[in-house]
Formats: C-alpha cells, sequence, structure tokens
C-alpha cells in the first residue's frame, strides 16, 4: 500500500509538472465520455485506471471520463459487441490490438487519420509509437487504433539455477543451439530418473508464442500472415522446422515436459524454481518479481536466423458514429494519456512496455531501469518483434494453428502434417474475403 | 352435466393458465422470444454491427454439419454426457445416503461436500488448475510418491476430458446429494422396520423400498444433471485453453460459447443452439411424459 | 434415523468429506501463506493476512457484495411468488394444454442463461433496464428448476388434506397458504439454496448489464484476480478473493443446512 500511495503521488506530481496551464474553460455543459476496458494484469490496474480518469477530469472539468471495468479482453470484446448490436456503443474502448478486423467487419470503428491531420504534431505523435505496436493498428492504408496498454514475450531465467549449473548468470542464451545446450545443462533429475527442475518452459498453445519462433526462423522476420491479413503463412517450410524445433525440445533433448503446455503451469513451475527458463509476456514481471525469492533475469528471446518476438495487448479504438463534441474530448484524453511521461509512469505502474520511443529519454523511466533492470528488455527487443497473428476472422485461425500445434505437440500430427492440414483448413475459412 | 363439466373445465383452463402466467410472461421475454429469434438467425448472415439480416436457406446447417470440429465436438458431449449424468447420480445417492441421518457431524459433512456448488466457478476452478499443474501441483506429488509416472492430466488429449469429469463430479454429486437427502428423508422408517422383520437384505430393501420410493426425486435429479451436463460449459472456460489440447474437451455448448462470442458467427452459433434445444426437448419430454405417469399413483 | 450409523459408515463418511474438502483446504491455506510460498506445496512459514488486505483494497468488496446480496434477494423473492403459483397450477390444477405449458417451461431448464446474453441485452435497452439492478435480475424472474421441483412436492402431498381444506371454506390462496407453502418447505429451502448460489457466482450477465462501478456484484472483484492472464498466476489472491466471495454463502448454508433438515422432522414426514 505504502508503494501505490507513493506511486500515486509521483504520479500526481509528474502531472502537475507536465500538464499545460489550464486553458479557458468552455461555458456550458461538460461532455461525459464512457470507455470500456480490460485487465490483463490483475489487481491495481482497475484502480490506475480510474484515477487516471480523475486526474484527467481534475485538469479538464468539462470533459468527465467514465472508465467501465468490463473483465479480461474477452470478455470486454463480448461486452462491446453486446454493447454495439444494441446500439448503445461506448465512446471509446482499449480492445484487443488483434480486435481490428472483427472491429472494422462490425463497422463499428472509425479510422483515425482526419484527427492525427488536425492536430499540430500529428505525424511525429504517431511516428513516436514503436513501429511493432503500430503494426496492427493499419488497415487499407489508414490507422484505427493507438498503442496503450501493450506487452511483448521475453525470456525470463533463474539466475541461482544457473549459477547451480556452472552458467555465466549474465550471459543467457541467445541462440536456438545454446538454448538447447543451456537448457541441456539446467535440465535436473533425481535418482529415480524425474526431472526436479525442467531446463526451459514454454507455453506451446499458443500461436502467440510460436509467432517468435516463426519470425526467429525467417531470412527477414516474415510473419504467419500478410500485411493485408487475408491470407494465412502456416505451411511454410521455416515454419515446420520452427514447430520440429519446439517437438525436439521435449522429445528429443528432453529438456521441456512432454505435450501441451500452458501459460499458467510454465509461469509456476518458473516462480517454483522448477523450471530455470521461461518465455513468458512481459506484463509477468511484476508479479513474478515480487513472488520468487531467487535472483531473476530477463533476456531477449534466443536467435534463430535473426531475434524475433510477437507484440500483445490492447489498444485505443474509437466508435464510429459519436458526436463531434465527443469526438474532440475523446481524442484528448488519448493524447493526453499516452504522453511521453504518462506512457512511462504506466509502464513502471504496471509492467506493460512505454509504447514511445521518447519515453526512453525520461529521466524517470531511466531511473526505473537502473533499479529494476529486468523491466528494460522487452522495451530494447522491439526492433526485432513484430505483429502477433492478425488475420480476418482472426480467432477462427487461430484456433486452427493452435490445434495444429496442440497436434505436433502431443505427436498425434508431425508438424509438417499439422501444418499442411492448418493451411487447407485456413485457407477455406478466408476463402470468403478475397 | 355436460355443459357443467366444460364450465368447470373452462374455469379450470383459465385458472391455470393465469396462476402459470407471471411465470410465462418472464420466460417468453428473456427466455422463448431469444430462442425464436435463435431459430430465425439460424437461416440469417448476421452482422450485428450492421444489423442486417440477409436469409441464406440452410447454407449454416450445412457449414455446420460438414465442420470436422462439430463432428468431434457432439462425441465430446455424449461422451461426457454418458459418463457424468449415471455416476454423478450413483455417487450423490450413496453421499446422500451417508448423510441423510442427524447424528453430529453430518451437517459438517453435508456442508463440506456442498460447498463446490456455493463457491464462484472461476476461484474454484482456478484452484483445481494448480492441483493439477504438472510436476509441483498437488496431483502430480501425489501421484509421484505412488509411484505413477508424472503427467499433466489436463493437457494431455488422453485424459483431459476425463480429468474435467472429475472436477464436474466433484460439483455435481453435491448437488444431487441434497435432493437425494431429502428425497430419502422423505421415506417412513416403519418400512424399514417391517421389511427387517421379514428378514429383507439390505439389498433388497434398497431395491424394493428405497428406489421405488425416490424414483419422483430421481426422475427430477435426472432431468436436472441431464440437463446440467450438456449446459456444463464454465470448466471448459475456466481450466481448458479453448477445449484444448486439439479439441479433445471441447464440447457443444463450449463450441456454441466459442462460435457466438469469438467468432461472431451468430448464424452457425444459432444452428448449435437450435441441434442442442432440438435433441434436449425431445429427451426432457419424454422423460417427463414419463414421471407424469409415474407419478400418478400418489394423485 | 433412530438406529446409529455403524462405526465404518462413519468412516467412510469422514473419508469422502475430506477428499471433498481438499481443493478448500488448500485454497485456505494458500490464502494465509506469504505470496512467495504460494507456488510451494510446504507448509507455510508464517500466517498472515496480507492477501486479503491486498485484495480488499483493489476493490470495493463491501459495496459489491451488498449489491449481490440485493440481487440475490431480488431475484429470490419474486421466483417464490411465480413458482408458488406456477407449482400450484402444474400439481393441482387440471387445465387443457398442461404438456405445452411444460414444454415451455423445459426450455429454461435445458438453455444456459449465458447463450441469450446478445438478445436480452436488446430487450433489456427497450425496456430502459440498462445499468440496473432490476436489468441483472429480470431475466431469472421466472425459474423452471423451481418450478419442476415444488410441483413435486406439491403431487406429494395427499389430496385428502387439500381436500379437507377446501371443505372448510377454504378458498385456493388459504390452501396455498396454510396446507401447501408450510409442508414443503424444506423444499423451498432446497430451491431457495440453489438459487441464491446460481446468482451469488453469476459472473458475464452483469458484466454485460452493468457500468457503474457502485452497482457491481462481488464476482466482478474477483474476476480481476481470476482472469488477469497476462500476469501469470496469482495464487495466493486468487484464493483469497474466492474465499472472500465464498464466505458470506457459506455461512449462510451452513445455518440453513439445518433449518432444512429440521423442517423435514418438523413437517412430520420423518
Amino acid at each position: 500500500m505504502k508503494k501505490l500511495v507513493s506511486l500515486l503521488l509521483l504520479m500526481t506530481l509528474v502531472f502537475s509538472l507536465g500538464a499545460a496551464p489550464v486553458e479557458a474553460m468552455a461555458e456550458g455543459e461538460p461532455v461525459e465520455l464512457t470507455f470500456y476496458y480490460p485487465v490483463g494484469v490483475g489487481g491495481d490496474l482497475a484502480l490506475l485506471i480510474e484515477n487516471l480518469a480523475a486526474e484527467f477530469t481534475k485538469e479538464n472539468p468539462n470533459i468527465i471520463v467514465n472508465p467501465v471495468f468490463c473483465g479480461n479482453s474477452t470478455e470486454t470484446m463480448t461486452k462491446t459487441v453486446a454493447a454495439i448490436q444494441g446500439g448503445n456503443a461506448p465512446d471509446f474502448a482499449i480492445l484487443g490490438n488483434s480486435e481490428l478486423y472483427s472491429l472494422l467487419s462490425l463497422e463499428a470503428i472509425r479510422p483515425l487519420d482526419d484527427l492525427i491531420a488536425a492536430d499540430e504534431d500529428g505525424e511525429e505523435f504517431i511516428a513516436d509509437f514503436w513501429p511493432a505496436f503500430l503494426a496492427n493498428s493499419y488497415y487499407d492504408g489508414k490507422i484505427y487504433s493507438i498503442p496503450f496498454q501493450r506487452s511483448t514475450i521475453i525470456m525470463y531465467y533463474n539466475k541461482d539455477a544457473f549459477k547451480a549449473a556452472g552458467l555465466d548468470s549474465e550471459t543467457p542464451p541467445t541462440t536456438w543451439d545454446e538454448l538447447v545446450e543451456y537448457a541441456q545443462k539446467l535440465t535436473v533429475r533425481d535418482g529415480a530418473g524425474n526431472v526436479t527442475q525442467w531446463g526451459v518452459q514454454i507455453s506451446t498453445n499458443d500461436p502467440f508464442t510460436f509467432s517468435p519462433f516463426v519470425m526467429q526462423n525467417s531470412e527477414n522476420g516474415e510473419n504467419l500472415m500478410t500485411a493485408d491479413g487475408k491470407t494465412a503463412l502456416y505451411n511454410t517450410q521455416g515454419n515446420i522446422d520452427a514447430l520440429q524445433f519446439l517437438v525436439d525440445l521435449s522429445q528429443k533433448y528432453q529438456v521441456m515436459p512432454e505435450g501441451v503446455i500452458v501459460w499458467a503451469d510454465s509461469t509456476s513451475n518458473f516462480m517454483a524454481g522448477t523450471a530455470a527458463m521461461l518465455y513468458m509476456s512481459s506484463g509477468s514481471l511484476t508479479n513474478v518479481l515480487n513472488n520468487t525469492d531467487f535472483e531473476v533475469g530477463t533476456a531477449f528471446l534466443p536467435a534463430g536466423k535473426r531475434y524475433g518476438s510477437a507484440t500483445g495487448g490492447a489498444n485505443f479504438y474509437i466508435f464510429d458514429g459519436i458526436s463531434d463534441e465527443k469526438l474532440a474530448a475523446t481524442w484528448k484524453f488519448i493524447r493526453w494519456i499516452t504522453q511521453p511521461e504518462r506512457a512511462a509512469q504506466w509502464s513502471i505502474d504496471t509492467g506493460y512496455v512505454a509504447t514511445r520511443k521518447s519515453c526512453s529519454e525520461l529521466d524517470l523511466l531511466k531511473d526505473y531501469f537502473a533499479l529494476v533492470p529486468q523491466a528494460e528488455t522487452a522495451g530494447n527487443q522491439l526492433e526485432y518483434a513484430g505483429s502477433e497473428l492478425m488475420l480476418y476472422d482472426n480467432t477462427r485461425c487461430w484456433d486452427v494453428l493452435k490445434n495444429a500445434i496442440d497436434a505436433a505437440m502431443t505427436l498425434s500430427k508431425t508438424p509438417a502434417e499439422a501444418l499442411a492440414d492448418a493451411q487447407a483448413e485456413v485457407d477455406e475459412i478466408l476463402s470468403e474475403y478475397r | 352435466m355436460q355443459a357443467l363439466n366444460s364450465r368447470h373445465q373452462l374455469k379450470r383452463d383459465i385458472q391455470g393458465w393465469a396462476f402459470l402466467m407471471p411465470s410465462l410472461v418472464f420466460l417468453c421475454g428473456f427466455v422463448l422470444y431469444p430462442i425464436g429469434k435463435a431459430i430465425v438467425n439460424s437461416f440469417q448472415k448476421v452482422n450485428l454491427g450492421k444489423q442486417t439480416f440477409t436469409f441464406i436457406g440452410f447454407s449454416n446447417y450445412s457449414k455446420v454439419f460438414h465442420d470436422k470440429t462439430f463432428q468431434t465436438v457432439l462425441g465430446n458431449t455424449f461422451l461426457f454426457a454418458l459418463i457424468v449424468i449415471p455416476l454423478s447420480m450413483v455417487i450423490g445417492f450413496f453421499l446422500a445416503s451417508l448423510v441423510k441421518g442427524e447424528h453430529r457431524g453430518v451437517g459438517f459433512a453435508r456442508a463440506l461436500i456442498y460447498y463446490p456448488n456455493i463457491a464462484p466457478t472461476i476461484g474454484f476452478a482456478t484452484v483445481w488448475t494448480y492441483l493439477l499443474t504438472p510436476t509441483i501441483g498437488l496431483i502430480s506429488q501425489v501421484s509421484a510418491m505412488l509411484g505413477f509416472p508424472a503427467q499433466d492430466y489436463l493437457n494431455n488429449p488422453k485424459y483431459a476430458i476425463y480429468t474435467i469429469m472429475v472436477v464436474y463430479l466433484w460439483r455435481e454429486a453435491g448437488f444431487v446429494m441434497i435432493f437425494y437427502t431429502s428425497g430419502l428423508q422423505n421415506i417412513s422408517q416403519d418400512y424399514y422396520e417391517a421389511a427387517r422383520i421379514d428378514g429383507a437384505s439390505p439389498w433388497t430393501m434398497l431395491r424394493k423400498i428405497t428406489l421405488p420410493l425416490v424414483k419422483p426425486t430421481t426422475v427430477f435429479v435426472l432431468t436436472c444433471t441431464m440437463a446440467n451436463s450438456f449446459k456444463m460449459v464454465d470448466l471448459i472456460v475456466t481450466m481448458t485453453t479453448k477445449g484444448g489440447p486439439n479439441n479433445s474437451t471441447n464440447v457443444l455448448m463450449y463450441h456454441i460459447y466459442q462460435t457466438a462470442f469469438s467468432y461472431w458467427d451468430i448464424g452457425q452459433a444459432s444452428v448449435m443452439t437450435v441441434v442442442m434445444l432440438g435433441f434436449m426437448l425431445l429427451v426432457s419430454m419424454t422423460q417427463f411424459i414419463g414421471m407424469d405417469r409415474n407419478t400418478h399413483y400418489d394423485n | 434415523m433412530k438406529n446409529k450409523p455403524s462405526l465404518w459408515m462413519r468412516a467412510l463418511l469422514i473419508a469422502v468429506s475430506l477428499v471433498w474438502a481438499v481443493p478448500l483446504l488448500w485454497a485456505v491455506v494458500t490464502a494465509l501463506k506469504p505470496a512467495k510460498e504460494s507456488m510451494l506445496l510446504n507448509w507455510p512459514s508464517s500466517l498472515t493476512l496480507e492477501n486479503f488486505q491486498i485484495v480488499f483494497q483493489s476493490a470495493p468488496f463491501l459495496q459489491y457484495g451488498l449489491n449481490t446480496v440485493l440481487i440475490v434477494a431480488g431475484i429470490l423473492a419474486i421466483q417464490l411468488v411465480t413458482v408458488t403459483l406456477g407449482a400450484y397450477a402444474l400439481a393441482c390444477i387440471d387445465f387443457r394444454g398442461k404438456p405445452l405449458a411444460v414444454a415451455l417451461i423445459m426450455v429454461q431448464i435445458i438453455i444456459p442463461a449465458d447463450v441469450l446474453i446478445l438478445p436480452n441485452y436488446i430487450t433489456l435497452r427497450q425496456l430502459s433496464l440498462l445499468d440496473t439492478l432490476v436489468g441483472v435480475m429480470v431475466p431469472f424472474f421466472a425459474s423452471s428448476m423451481g418450478l419442476l421441483l415444488l410441483r413435486g412436492a406439491y403431487k406429494g402431498i395427499p389430496v385428502a388434506i387439500a381436500d379437507a381444506a377446501k371443505i372448510d371454506g377454504a378458498n385456493v390462496w388459504q390452501t396455498l397458504l396454510h396446507v401447501y407453502i408450510p409442508s414443503t418447505r424444506a423444499t423451498y429451502v432446497a430451491f431457495a439454496i440453489c438459487s441464491v448460489s446460481t446468482h451469488w457466482n453469476n459472473f458475464l450477465w452483469p458484466m454485460i448489464v452493468i457500468n457503474s462501478v457502485e452497482k457491481r456484484p462481488l464476482t466482478v472483484g474477483l474476476s480481476l484476480f481470476a482472469k488477469a492472464s497476462e500476469s501469470g498466476p496469482m495464487w495466493a489472491k486468487v484464493t483469497a478473493a474466492t474465499l472472500i466471495v465464498m464466505l458470506p454463502l457459506y455461512v449462510l448454508f451452513c445455518s440453513f443446512q439445518k433449518v432444512f433438515v429440521s423442517s423435514l422432522v418438523r413437517s412430520g414426514i420423518k
């Protein structure tokens, strides 16, 4: 609690320093805005958002912002669609960055280009976001969303376990070969042959963690889909090899548990000290650091042909058909909450990655990284990161790939068969959109 | 006499429907009307945002019935129901016979067995997920101590659906128990006394006295457990990743969820809702008619 | 019931209860452990209420609890009326079209309410009930399960007793009030327990209907922790939040299950 209070104080201080002189307020009715948001990282996040909204209204008394907590990202989307079909959509929302095509086919959101053009510094504003975070904001040359609570996959490792295995705890593996080599040294078995510490755990049940392997194994960072979201590139030799590598980690090298591994299990194992290396969202950093007794290091995901990772999380979308007055107020709020200082503070408070390049020049963030060096990895890795899977009818296509990975990991299909079948299935789904 | 009879009948008709009216108003508004809408939607391509509804005949039906996932899902659904319905009733009945008395500690035991029905599922499904965590979870450690090989019971396609069944039974058995407890307590001890004097074995007493006398409870419980087993979706949502691995735990109700709330394909989700509804109505109506016949004797 | 249960029956009962209680015991221990130890299968080095404190600070649980109580009580109150009347019609009145009525009623038992979220949202909007507690309750004012349960109980009452009341000059309402309702008290309690625990734990529908923070139910507080997938599992907080949500209801159940049993005894049908 003390920590929270001091953070809030710090935040208020930053706001009051950074705030522009209060403009003369227009007389008349205040504008009331409603927005939906999910909580992906638990606990205080809902309070933080409410405080930010109140803070904004304090600075702009003619704009009242009502944040509405809507559960996790799936439930937030459910609530949003219910509201849209009931003709009762909120003014704006924070929704999964990969929901773009779903929202477009509902004809629910509006492009933001006119708002950006109207701002004096609009172009610079957009250019200041990390390109990896903007990767899923565009459709048909127009921009539809502004990055907000964003994360990316990084490697966590147990420094104590590294030392115990005679490895240098400051040089984590940087390539797939090294990953195997390190993991073999880090896999510990008891007398009966049961594993008491796994070398590495990667939650293989999710295309989100497969995307990095795809990019790492490509020549130029090619992803699982074409940029227009209408063609899936599941069945390529590079992807088959990447999936084979994942299967090999558990079957051939036996440094990872057999079968499908889920997010929660891999993180629990890492935190309990029974997995020495972990592939996980940067959003878990706070939870992992606070609740482990050993020294935790973070690193880039080891490279195949190149480095690579995927970004996830949620962006701001503005709904179509809101009044000009509300539109202006919404844009003002989005510009306000994504200011570099605030984006940096948000990143410190939540564990999400600071979305803007200029954040890294701020003393606020530099001081924080000096204190928590593990937090710097995610931002630095962004230049190698790409979009998570994003196609038309995204969830369906996502599930097809997920099932293919499941089938390969549980040995019911070879990687080649699994991806060939998935490609046929996804082509059928996407044929409607071509 | 004829006229009097029909006037009486008319009065009873009016009275009957009038007494049901409060229930029917809400049922019509919030269950039957949306179901009717689903039936219409099953023949349409629906765009929720634009609120456009294009009639496309049976095209949703043919898509659903040709979908391999749907076939897997139907198989899982029936496997789940066939195992879970009888087991939950047997276990629930057995538990009820243990806790039907009033001696010390029984209330405590009832509370310990019924609590899964009171606890929020998202909370307890999360607890189960932890107990099942490979390597460090309680179940994994206990089975290692007993010398079984380490298994990820929840994420191995061979075991996953059975693991879900165990958790489901943990909850459902308590639900069944509550009804059987009251059913068993309704049976007069005199019957057993008389049977004992006649030298009947416990097995005979169970078959000749207990089971026939709890039949109304059984019919009711059967209706509920059946509906519950087909409706079960919360454990799949909270304990598995999207009915995985590789759809091995995907059941019809979850597939409806997935299609409606993740794919936003209201047309196909409606088709599956209609399939579900048709099937369940058929079974439960037969059952209900059976119940009426069976319980007639007490009128 | 006069005869004492045998020793092995008692042993069996204890064993079964313990097996059933494992997740609960585990939840209690984890919630009381320091969060750092929550991943380990050890006996806690010390006991702490810190997890409960953190959970309480992250959401207005008292306000949420009050809303949950209002929702649950409101639903139950209306259900008791609709169900009593309906069950009386189904059990005691011989009217034409009964099979049709039963078919209409069965539909609710078969279809989970969550599937109907999208159309019901539109209905609520037309009724201007969005973002109200009544809006959360209204789809559940009729209960098919209650109708069938009570219908069975009413049918179990000997017709002779009801006829006797009629001969004494009691009208339908008096018969219901003095004969049917008192002698089926146990069934009412059973139904109430089921209804309350269902709606106490409902999450998705209130989440969709309610926008205002001050009208949210308890389960929303739990979802802050149980659904935060990006932060990795937070066992200590999830279990603490689960216990907070569950505790009031559990206390209620423990006290009412005694009533449930004793009302059976008093009604003279043991």
